[in-house]
């Protein structure tokens, strides 16, 4: 019963506006009056080869968009209709998108092949679709090339949207053969060469098993090396990115082909095109990034080793790596520091050179120093940018020790660069490579910095100078301050800033207001670069950071004044209130921990909240989160002073916790709730209610991104904190909700890294929402209203404990909450917790832990549950 | 709405590297930065009010060991502070008028209010009371002989800097605290010399430049003089204390080293768990610094008793005491064979089966490593307490650091085990355990497995001469649990030693096989 869709398919393309509503809008009713009709016709349209390919193209795109979606719980929802439609519909649409891998339009088939793959990612992990595979693999036999490469597209697509353990080993075997004898070179056609290039690409997290073995491993390798060969571009770039996956994926395997893949890659690099000679040097960075990780895993003691060990390769590759990668930054494109989007060749190999100094560290550089030494000074700006930028990528890795006397020659040299090279691109790369000078040798990190009082003053005026240089220079030289300024972050009272306090400050603000200040985030860059040199005021220079406080709150009130604007010129207006209200909260935040000014400080707390409530109107999600923060800094500095501000910021706060669809500023607002909380104390009492009947239904929803909610049982103990025993008529909804959640929470099994530290930042929620409740009775006559949770509560404990896998946090978490039981309840809960299985071990364990809060707290916990057994 | 063709996915990592590419401004890293910051603030913040709360109540003990003062006189005022730190601070030029006045009770009055804004809240003010400079006074009120009250306030307040920071600990031995508390230990009143004990204890912990300054003035005789019947057991807890921390630097004479454990032996005895606690603490620290200090613990005879102590019930002091023992057996055989000789090997299993702390249970392990590095005699004694299967469960299952150390044991037992040991390690599965030690990284570990490896092989050749099956069934059960994989991978490994050893067992045992498998072979030429 398929319905005629082509012309609202066609329609719904059309140029003429109404034309296209109207089109849209049908289709949208017949999708709704009947779903299995619908996508029939879109599948039999798809299908038919006598259809327009506009309207094919379409409705194969809306079958697509009927299967998956971004957002998970939409993605399940979908997947939930699929399965449920009845099973004579969804066979013959899966039969009609088969089909459509014979057409003779190559777009069809294209487009056929993803529906296929999105069906297979919803059916395969449920067993459906069991021939699937096999048909697809029979396909392989035609003798027409358009249905061979169709196919092996198809295949490729399937690999990336299912999970392997869905597929069966014996499949897996037969799909990498197809595969791998389609990229055969004795292929003849490059379509399918070029498909199956892709699709082993998709298929590689499939080929664990046969990656073990010597001969299908050997076999997958030659043919992968061999296809780099080929003569056709497209399929030697494809043949390279699988060699790219290979080597995150398989890296331990790679030992017996590291000599040909040098050859292979070194050749590319030289000879070969862009897109091609790119993922030659992208080979050497992934391998990097391999090294590194497992090298960090090696220094840190407590994770224990990586699984896989290291093999040095770059090491062993290095003094043929070096000079391969140096001549890569002679391709430098003339404006490529302007060119927002650009990559080329020159900048994959400076990355890749970066990459090679953090993997090996001090023995890169003496490979690099004498290309920088023959090239900085030569009149080619090339040579020039080159040598400069070989010399910024290898500041990172090598040891403080190594480089430090190589900089302070440098650092005058680079001072003059940057004030006087006729070339921008030089002065860019100049003032990048001195912001990383001033990253890694300079500050807390290192002994002794290259800066000194005396040559302080000098980088300051050369920096200071460039800012009003082209928009990218000028950037540099932000990102160059910013790092010369986190290196004082720490220091106490003496910082050789002091004395230019109120120059940077101009200079910075001068830059923000340039006209082309939108251009290579000059106006980002500057605006960190001033809450940078905030952050790292004093109580001398406090009272110039208090002079910027009307200048801010003035650019701030005009962009909220501002009327009719474009929707370009909307957006740069968010943009600068983002970055206005960001720079407002680090000097809120400064400014309230420095004794002295705090009081100084809080004669503007009025204007700018009235501020921060108008930037509300806006409707754009960064801004309200960067609203958002600045008033929880805000709430810290203003204390119990900041209820006056509470009946009218209440609406937004409300506003923000019911924001799932932009689920940081839940998350934000969440936090600021907290903050809330400490500033008021009781007096958040009025809102609770509502605060409380929102977060619970955050809780129970499942649109709620899951990051939210660990925060939200904290926040209940902050409530309750604040509010003591008139958190008593919130315990019925919040005891059974934590009960639920420490169910859950505390059989966790975790399969993976990330669900460990989800499960284990839910557990840390939970607890703190029990020590903030307890807590909060304490010293109550209603106390008695808990002894009935504690026995769960108490049971919690136990069974984290005996999984074994607390993290510190949790583990110091519980230890208060065992506490504060016994403080709390006393007597009533003394037996119950001494008869705990886990109580006395968990105490035992934090005694002699190297933290001595941790110690502190156990005694204490210990002390608290004595007197309850006792009492 | 115009249907563009479905794009296949974004392949390569382009993105990522072009957003590092001179790392550009970035406001969405500038915003994650300033909102962890705020949520760093908000977490210290809860951490203070929780704790805040906590502390609030008057039956709560503080968290740190007040002085007991029963004494005479008594102090008004034995509970924390209760006044808000502001007040405190714009008190504090009342407070410092009435240290520096001539007047008895307004000095106490002022040593009093300092102590507790010391207590009260950790270093910030502790940077301003010493900042304005009232440490050399309180020094000064040390010396007030006359009014004991007086003298304990003044150590406690310095008890209190010496906590903090090294440089806090620096101003007060700068100002001459260290002969002054020293000559405090001969006080008639217990709680007086306690404090000062605590004070020198703090310092002593601070640096071996401290520690000498103490033992120098003479801090450790007059110590160890506190351990004498007549002290009351808190005195002990706190000079066992005290002498622990002066232990943790190597003493600067051989007399001394033996005074300390004359004293340490006779507290070995002691109930107290803290007592206890200490008492190990400070033997392991003796034996860790060479091994003519564990020459004279042993001598001591204080390994009995501690050997017994690993059984104890409370981890505080199982760690020390096994931390000690694993010091011990780090040094040489005939040291390590007095181990053995108490009975030392019938403790160890149950420290290994038991759910004891990792760090307890790793130091275990690298005890029986150690053992397992001796003689071929002390290689028997670990087998015949029945633990090889133990240590081959814990390489296969325990944790990484467990896993590490067992299979360090097992790779010491086979490289220096007699032929005879070595079959019944193979027959309790120390084969897996070698092969499975070649995927750590660490190069030393690597070499023991391949030296463990290469003595099993060799038994395995002689093996293969005695049944005349031809065939060296190790080198086959090798190959079987994936050991001639890593083998082969570690010819790409970058070191030496280990190439070559690498090199010569898969020559001498697998090369040749294939073509030639009949053929009889001959050991690798440096076998004897």
């Amino acid at each position: 019963m398929a319905l005629e869709v082509t012309q609202f398919l066609l329609n719904a393309q059309s140029v003429d506006g109404a034309t296209r509503n109207h089109a849209e809008e049908s289709l949208k009713q017949i999708q709704e009056q009947n779903l299995p009709a619908f996508l029939l016709s879109l599948s039999s349209e798809l299908a038919n080869n006598n259809k327009p390919i506009e309207s094919r193209r379409l409705a194969g795109l809306i079958l697509k968009n009927a299967l998956d979606a971004k957002e998970l719980h939409r993605k399940n929802d979908l997947a939930q209709r699929w399965l449920s439609l009845d099973l004579a519909t969804k066979t013959q649409i899966k039969t009609s998108l088969l089909q459509t891998l014979s057409s003779p339009v190559s777009d069809a088939r294209s487009t056929a092949s993803q529906v296929i793959a999105k069906v297979a990612g919803i059916e395969l992990p449920h067993k459906q679709w069991p021939e699937l595979i096999g048909s697809l693999l029979s396909n392989i036999h035609q003798v027409e090339t358009h249905v061979k490469q169709a196919t092996l597209e198809t295949l490729g697509y399937i690999c990336e949207e299912v999970p392997p353990q869905v597929v069966d080993q014996d499949q897996v075997n037969r799909i990498l053969t197809a595969v791998v004898q389609g990229m055969n070179a004795t292929e003849t056609s490059s379509d399918v060469r070029l498909a199956a290039t892709r699709a082993l690409y998709n298929a590689l997290g499939f080929a664990q098993a046969n990656f073990t073995n010597d001969m299908e491993r050997d076999y997958i390798m030659r043919v992968v090396c061999e296809a780099t060969q080929s003569s056709d571009v497209k399929i030697r770039q494809a043949a390279f990115e699988c060699l790219v996956a290979i080597s995150s994926t398989y890296y331990e395997k790679l030992a017996q082909y590291m000599q040909d893949i040098f050859n292979i890659t070194s050749k590319a690099v030289r000879e070969d095109e862009e897109p091609v000679a790119l993922q030659a040097i992208e080979f050497w960075s992934s391998i990097c990034d391999e090294e590194i990780d497992i090298l960090d895993d090696y220094r840190s003691e407590y994770t224990g080793d990586s699984d896989v060990p290291c093999f040095y390769f770059i090491k062993q590759a290095l003094p043929a790596l070096v000079p391969m990668l140096l001549e890569t930054l002679l391709k430098q494109e003339e404006d490529q520091d302007q060119d927002e989007g650009g990559w080329n060749i020159a900048m994959a190999g400076g990355t890749c050179l970066g990459l090679v100094a953090r993997t090996v560290g001090d023995d890169i550089v003496p490979l690099v120093m004498p290309f920088i030494e023959e090239n900085i000074s030569k009149p080619d700006w090339r040579r020039r940018e080159a040598a400069t930028y070989a010399f910024g990528s290898i500041l990172e890795g090598p040891s403080p020790g190594k480089l430090a006397p190589i900089v302070n020659v440098a650092l005058n040299f680079m001072l003059a660069a940057l004030a006087r090279d006729p070339n921008n691109h030089v002065k860019d790369t100049t003032a990048w490579t001195l912001g990383r000078i001033f990253e890694f040798l300079h500050g807390a990190v290192v002994e002794t910095s290259v800066i000194t009082q005396e040559n302080c003053q000098q980088i300051l005026t050369v920096l200071l100078q460039s800012m009003k240089d082209v928009p990218n220079v000028a950037e540099k030289a932000c990102g160059a301050l910013y790092f010369l300024a986190q290196g004082y972050e720490d220091e106490g009272s003496v910082s050789p800033l002091t004395p230019f306090f109120q120059d940077i400050f101009q200079m910075l603000l001068y830059v923000t207001h340039r006209e082309d200040a939108t251009e290579s985030n000059l106006r980002t860059a500057a605006y960190e670069a001033l809450n940078e040199v905030v952050r790292c005021s004093n109580d001398e220079t406090a009272p110039i950071v208090m002079q910027l406080i009307p200048v801010i709150m003035l650019e701030l009130h005009q962009t909220v004044e501002a009327q009719k604007l474009t929707s370009d010129e909307r957006e740069k207006q968010n943009d600068l209130q983002g970055l206005l209200c960001g720079c407002l909260q680090v000097i809120i935040q400064k400014m309230g921990s420095i004794e002295g000014s705090k009081y100084a400080f809080m004669q503007y707390a009025d204007q700018i909240m009235d501020l921060l409530l108008k930037v509300f109107a806006s409707r754009n999600a960064t801004v309200h989160e960067e609203a958002m923060l600045a008033i929880g800094a805000l709430a810290y500095t203003a204390g119990p002073n900041f209820a006056k501000y509470m009946p009218q910021f209440y609406q937004y706060l409300e506003m923000g916790l019911q924001n799932f669809e932009e689920y940081q500023i839940c998350a934000i607002t969440v936090g600021v709730v907290g903050d809330l909380c400490r500033a008021l104390e009781d007096k958040i009492l009025p809102y609770c209610d509502g605060i409380m009947t929102q977060l619970l239904k955050n809780l129970s929803s499942n649109q709620l991104h899951r990051s939210v909610k660990p925060p939200i049982f904290s926040c209940f103990g902050d409530i309750a904190l604040a509010i003591g025993e008139n958190f008593e008529k919130y315990l019925v909804y919040a005891m059974p909700m934590l009960q639920s959640a420490a169910e859950l929470s505390a059989h966790a099994v975790s399969q993976d890294d990330e669900m460990l530290e989800y499960t284990n930042q839910l557990r840390n929620g939970i607890l703190e929402a029990y020590s903030g409740i307890l807590q909060g009775f304490k010293s109550s006559p209603k106390t008695q209203l808990l002894v009935p949770y504690a026995p769960h509560v108490l049971q919690f404990i136990d069974t984290m404990y005996g999984g074994r896998e607390m993290d510190d946090a949790v583990m110091k978490s519980a230890l208060g909450v065992l506490g504060d039981l016994a403080d709390t309840l006393g007597s009533h809960v003394g037996p119950l917790i001494r008869d705990s299985s886990s109580s006395k071990d968990l105490i035992e364990e934090c005694m002699v832990y190297d933290d001595p809060l941790v110690r502190e707290s156990a005694e204490w916990a210990k002390h608290a549950i004595n007197r309850a057994v006792s009492g | 709405m115009s249907a563009p063709p479905l794009h296949p996915p974004q392949r390569t990592p382009e993105n990522a590297r072009r957003k590092a590419y001179k790392g550009q401004a970035d406001v969405n890293s500038g915003r994650r930065r300033r909102e962890n910051q705020l949520i760093q603030l908000r977490k210290s913040r809860r951490e203070d009010t929780l704790s805040k709360r906590r502390r609030d109540d008057a039956s709560t003990p503080s968290t740190e060991p007040e002085p007991e003062l029963s004494d005479p006189p008594s102090p008004s005022d034995p509970s924390p502070p209760a006044c808000t730190t502001d007040a405190d601070s714009n008190n504090l030029l009342g407070i410092i008028n009435g240290l520096e006045s001539e007047n008895i009770s307004l000095q106490l009055e002022a040593t009093v209010s300092i102590r507790k804004i010391l207590s009260a809240d950790g270093n910030s003010l502790a940077e301003e009371v010493i900042r304005v400079g009232v440490v050399a006074r309180l020094v000064e009120l040390l010396f007030s002989n006359k009014n004991p009250q007086l003298q304990l306030e003044a150590a406690w307040a310095l008890t209190n800097i010496t906590a903090g920071t090294s440089e806090h600990t620096e101003v007060v031995t700068n100002a001459g605290a260290v002969p002054k508390l020293v000559k405090l230990l001969e006080s008639p009143h217990s709680n007086v010399r306690e404090q000062a004990m605590w004070a020198l204890g703090n310092i002593a912990a601070d640096s071996q430049r401290c520690r000498e300054l103490v033992i120098d003035h003479g801090g450790l005789v007059q110590l160890l003089s506190q351990f004498n019947e007549h002290a009351k057991v808190s005195n002990i807890r706190m000079a066992t204390w005290t002498l622990s921390n002066l232990c943790f630097g190597k003493l600067p004479s051989k007399s001394q080293t033996k005074a300390v454990l004359q004293i340490l032996q006779q507290l070995l005895n002691s109930i107290d768990e803290k007592i206890l606690s200490d008492t190990c603490w400070a033997i392991s620290y003796l034996c860790s610094h060479s091994t003519d200090e564990i020459q004279m613990v042993i001598e001591s005879r204080i390994c009995p008793q501690l050997v017994k102590l690993l059984m104890h019930s409370s981890p505080k002091v199982v760690t020390p005491v096994m931390l000690a023992i694993a010091n011990v057996s780090s040094a040489d055989d005939s040291q390590v064979q007095c181990l053995i000789d108490i009975g030392l090997l019938q403790c160890l299993p149950k420290l290994l089966v038991r759910n004891y702390q990792k760090y307890i249970k790793k130091q275990a392990c690298m005890t029986v490593s150690n053992i397992c590095a001796g003689t071929v005699a002390q290689i028997q004694a670990i087998i015949d307490a029945k633990m090889v299967p133990l240590l081959i469960q814990l390489s296969q299952h325990g944790e990484t650091d467990i896993k590490k150390e067992s299979t360090w044991a097992i790779a010491n037992a086979t490289s220096g085990g007699s032929p005879e040991q070595n079959l019944s390690l193979v027959g309790d599965g120390c084969i897996p355990t070698l092969c499975n030690g070649l995927k750590f990284c660490d190069p030393d570990l690597l070499y023991a497995c391949l030296n463990g490896l290469e003595s099993v092989l060799k038994v395995g050749e002689m093996e293969k001469t005695k049944d005349g099956a031809g065939m060296n069934t190790y080198a086959v059960l090798i190959e079987e649990c994936g050991g001639l994989d890593k083998l082969e991978n570690l010819q790409d490994f970058d070191n030496d030693a280990i190439y070559e050893k690498t090199i010569k067992l898969l020559e001498s045992y697998w090369l040749e096989e294939g073509g030639e498998s009949e053929a009889p072979k001959e050991p690798s030429p440096d076998d004897s």
